[in-house]
């Protein structure tokens, strides 16, 4: 009896291979005979069996012969789904889709049906050698029959499942609201703006977006009018805007307009969806302000948007620059760098030059300043000394790198990180207004930074920006660890600097703190830089959040990671562990 | 349902009475922090939808093997030490048995998985991740942990040997998970087929990544029915021996 259940599926392991695996060929032939022969022998055996049994197995008997026969018939089923089957019934593509359709779903059950009555009666029958007891056999097989319907019921439930498949995405996403920034913006329109939202009626993403056009609407006072339009049904608007499909924001004041593209399919717009309001920001600026220009000092290895290097790369803090409506022009010595700062210069960036400036350059900038410029300097431990050029802000840079033992950033665990400084010590000025609203929960990564302090004498009014966590020290010999000659530094790591009439100028002692690879991590990076800009330029009345539902990075500081590491590894087992022994000795005691 | 009820509160006292079911849970929260760390949160800088998503992914090998450790002994255990007898003739149907031993299991498997929570909830200091989207890796992890959790009493009920029922067991579940690549080798209709039955792949990568899918729920559901059916039968199967 197990000789003939080993031959059953080993007969129908050998159909398989040579059906499924082996493609066309002997190898097929053979395993698909071999298999079959098996099958037959199978049979025979238990109808063998059948015959010399005495008469009280004679019934378990006869129902495991008749339970294999109904399993290898599935086989013949499965055979009628063999092209040559369809071609002898003349039956083309579609006629054999439907053909394969009932086979395809009938044998497996057809299979199940005859195996598992086969073996639970067959393990019956083996639990009882010689005499079956009473009702055995019907329960066997009815339990058989209730597991193989059981097992069958599973695949068509799956099957339809599948075909009628519903799914909710519930993975972040939302809209941003409106930012305080973006409030602000709207608050001060001077004149009559129009948002056109190009949207059919019944949309996803219309519904998502209005909730912030109608707060913006509320928040202009009555200069921002909102309005839905259909492209279809009014296309000689659309036209008027070139436009030939939905799915675009239009913003229109008199007879200029910005136009913001925003997929009317919610899986493409969701991306943009996230920094809605930075978006929404950036196109009221460039419709309603006047471009600015912004000099950017190059030629002496400044840190810029093209840098190579990760922690000099500037590009996206060079993006945020641009989207405040500021136009980013280079300024070197074939753009006048030798002879002075133009007259539409708003503001001029100078980020951490490896190459000293001409002595006419640094005059032209002192002129710049004296005569009330707006100026962002980036200094650097590598940079070249700018102190000339920073005295009349009053300010003086540092030359070696502060360092911090707790407060750092992991990034390469080695001892380097101690100079990653990361901090949430903000000064309370226009600058890190948003900032200090928010300092426990946003703080401001800075790699290699050299301390700031302020010149007396100077005649300027300096603020400090940022300060260093407490144990920050001057890592003067840059072996990364305090040494005794080492003290606790109070310098600063960015100062703010105003003079006479509007001159303005903010100080960091770190280009790395405004480079892609810093912005990608940190929020307070981000605004700390946009800010900065915002104020040099006098824009800081619409200084403020923007919204943003973007996703962060985590990045930990060295104290976090250690809280993380022993929190997540050792504290819940142990408290786990130390429950399970605690409970186990009050029940010992109890006994 | 009473019986059911009985049976589970039962195996439930049974688990967490002695030190063993702390030392597992223990054992299996060391295992998902130390994957939390060194995997999903990593050294470098990364997206904390991402941190979440592996965190689920590593979380479903943990409570793969916790749900196989937890059933192991839901059967097996009362057949080596002979109160198996009792159960047979208690009042209670095997169907009822079946169920309150896989009850208990699930509970303590939703108590170890309910311990991983601080986890997920760690990521929403630094991170921006959707409540929703933590709830729903929870739920594929859940409906993960009650299908294997249903092999392993399946397996448990197939041994004396809680060991060998453990080992059967996983062997089965990682057939399961094999069938995927199974899939990748042979031709429809069987690629389809072994595509759709297997354990993780298709099913549970929508759960880590924050999609709830009917297909999902209805697979894990089914797979969950159809070995506490196969365990009742094997039971039944028993009582005529």
């Amino acid at each position: 009896m197990i000789l003939a259940s080993i031959l059953y599926f080993a007969g129908f392991t050998g159909v398989y291979i040579g059906e499924h695996l082996l493609g066309d060929g002997l190898g097929r032939i053979g395993a698909t005979g071999i298999g079959a022969l098996f099958l037959v022998a199978s049979l025979l055996l238990r109808a063998q069996e059948l015959r010399q049994s005495q008469d009280h197995r004679r019934g378990a008997l006869r129902k495991v012969l008749i339970a294999e026969a109904v399993g290898i018939s599935s086989l013949a089923l499965y055979a009628l789904s063999s092209p040559s089957v369809g071609a002898a019934l003349g039956l083309d593509q579609d006629g054999i889709a439907r053909w394969h359709g009932p086979i395809f779903a009938l044998w497996p059950l057809l299979w199940l049906l005859g195996t598992v009555p086969m073996v639970t009666v067959d393990r019956l029958l083996q639990a009882h050698p010689k005499a079956l007891p009473a009702g055995a056999t019907a329960s066997a097989v009815r339990q058989g029959l209730v597991v193989a319907l059981s097992v069958s019921l599973l695949f068509p439930v799956n099957y339809l499942a599948l075909q009628h498949d519903l799914s909710w995405d519930v993975a972040l996403y939302r809209t941003t609201r409106l930012g305080d920034s973006t409030e602000a913006v709207a608050r001060g329109l001077a004149e009559p703006v129009e948002v056109l939202l190009f949207y059919p009626a019944a949309n996803e993403v219309k519904e998502e977006v209005l909730p912030y056009f109608t707060a913006l609407e509320a928040a202009s006072g009555g200069q921002l009018k909102v309005r839905v339009v259909d492209q279809a049904l009014e296309p000689a608007l659309a036209e008027e805007f070139k436009l030939r499909n939905n799915g675009q924001i239009v913003f229109r004041q008199g007879d200029r307009s910005e136009k913001m593209p925003l997929s009317e399919k919610m899986d493409r717009a969701r991306r943009d969806l996230r920094k809605l309001d930075s978006l929404v920001q950036k196109h009221l600026l460039h419709l309603t302000k006047d471009a600015h220009t912004v000099y950017w000092v190059v030629g002496h290895e400044e840190a810029s948007a093209s840098d190579e290097e990760p922690l000099r790369k500037l590009y996206l803090f060079k993006k945020t620059v641009e989207a405040l409506n500021l136009k980013v022009k280079n300024f070197g010595l074939t753009e006048g760098s030798a002879q002075a700062v133009p007259d539409d210069a708003d503001a001029v960036i100078l980020a951490a030059p490896r190459r000293e400036l001409l002595a006419e350059e640094l005059a032209a900038l002192q002129a710049y300043v004296a005569r009330g410029g707006h100026l962002l300097v980036l200094a650097d431990t590598d940079a070249t000394d700018l102190n000339a050029l920073l005295a009349p802000l009053g300010v003086e840079a540092g030359d070696a790198p502060l360092a911090n033992a707790k407060h750092h950033v992991t990034a390469t665990r080695g001892p380097a990180d101690a100079t990653f400084l990361v901090t949430n010590r903000y000064g309370s000025h226009a600058v890190t207004k948003v900032l200090s609203r928010h300092s426990s929960e946003v703080s401001v990564y800075l790699p290699t930074v050299v301390p700031l302090r302020e010149k007396p004498g100077s005649g300027a009014k300096v603020t400090v920006l940022l300060r260093g966590m407490p144990g920050t020290f001057s890592d003067a010999d840059r072996d990364f660890v305090q040494g005794p000659a080492e003290p606790e530094s109070a310098d600063a790591l960015g100062l703010a600097s105003e003079w006479g009439e509007g001159g303005r100028a903010v100080v960091f002692g770190d280009a790395g703190a405004l480079s892609d690879t810093v912005l990608r991590v940190s929020k307070g990076n981000g605004q700390l830089g946009l800010d900065a800009i915002r104020w040099l330029v006098g824009e800081e009345e619409i200084i403020g959040e923007i919204d943003s539902e973007e996703d962060q990075m985590i990045q930990h500081t060295r104290a976090e990671d250690m809280k993380w590491f022993y929190g997540t590894v050792f504290l819940v087992p142990l408290l786990v562990l130390g429950l399970g022994i605690g409970l186990s000795a009050v029940r010992r005691r109890g006994k | 349902m009473k019986p059911v009820l009985l049976i589970a509160q039962r195996d439930i006292s049974a688990y967490l009475h002695g030190i063993t079911g702390y030392i597992i849970l223990a054992a299996i929260l060391f295992l998902d922090g130390v994957f939390f760390n060194a995997f999903a949160l990593g050294s470098g800088p990364r997206y904390s939808h991402e941190v979440l998503e592996q965190f689920f992914y590593f979380s479903s090998g943990t409570t793969m093997i916790a749900s196989i450790l937890i059933s192991m002994r839901a059967i097996a255990e009362e057949a080596s030490t002979g109160t198996d007898v009792l159960l047979r003739t208690s009042p209670a149907s095997e169907g009822q048995v079946v169920l309150g031993k896989y009850l208990a299991s699930m509970a303590v498997l939703a108590l170890l998985t309910l311990l991983t929570l601080y986890m997920p909830m760690m990521i929403l200091v630094n991170g921006h991740v959707s409540l929703a989207h933590i709830a729903t890796g929870y739920l594929g992890l859940m409906l993960l942990g009650s299908a294997t959790t249903a092999i392993g009493v399946f397996g448990s009920s197939l041994f004396k040997s809680q060991m060998a029922a453990a080992i059967l067991s996983g062997v089965m579940v990682v057939t399961l998970l094999l069938l995927w690549l199974v899939s990748q080798l042979v031709d429809p209709p069987f690629a389809d087929i072994f595509a759709a039955a297997a354990l993780f792949d298709k099913h549970f990568s929508p759960f880590q990544e924050g999609r709830l899918l009917t297909s999902g729920l209805v697979y894990y559901a089914s797979l969950t029915w159809g070995f506490l059916t196969l365990t009742t039968a094997v039971l039944h199967g028993r009582r005529w021996q």
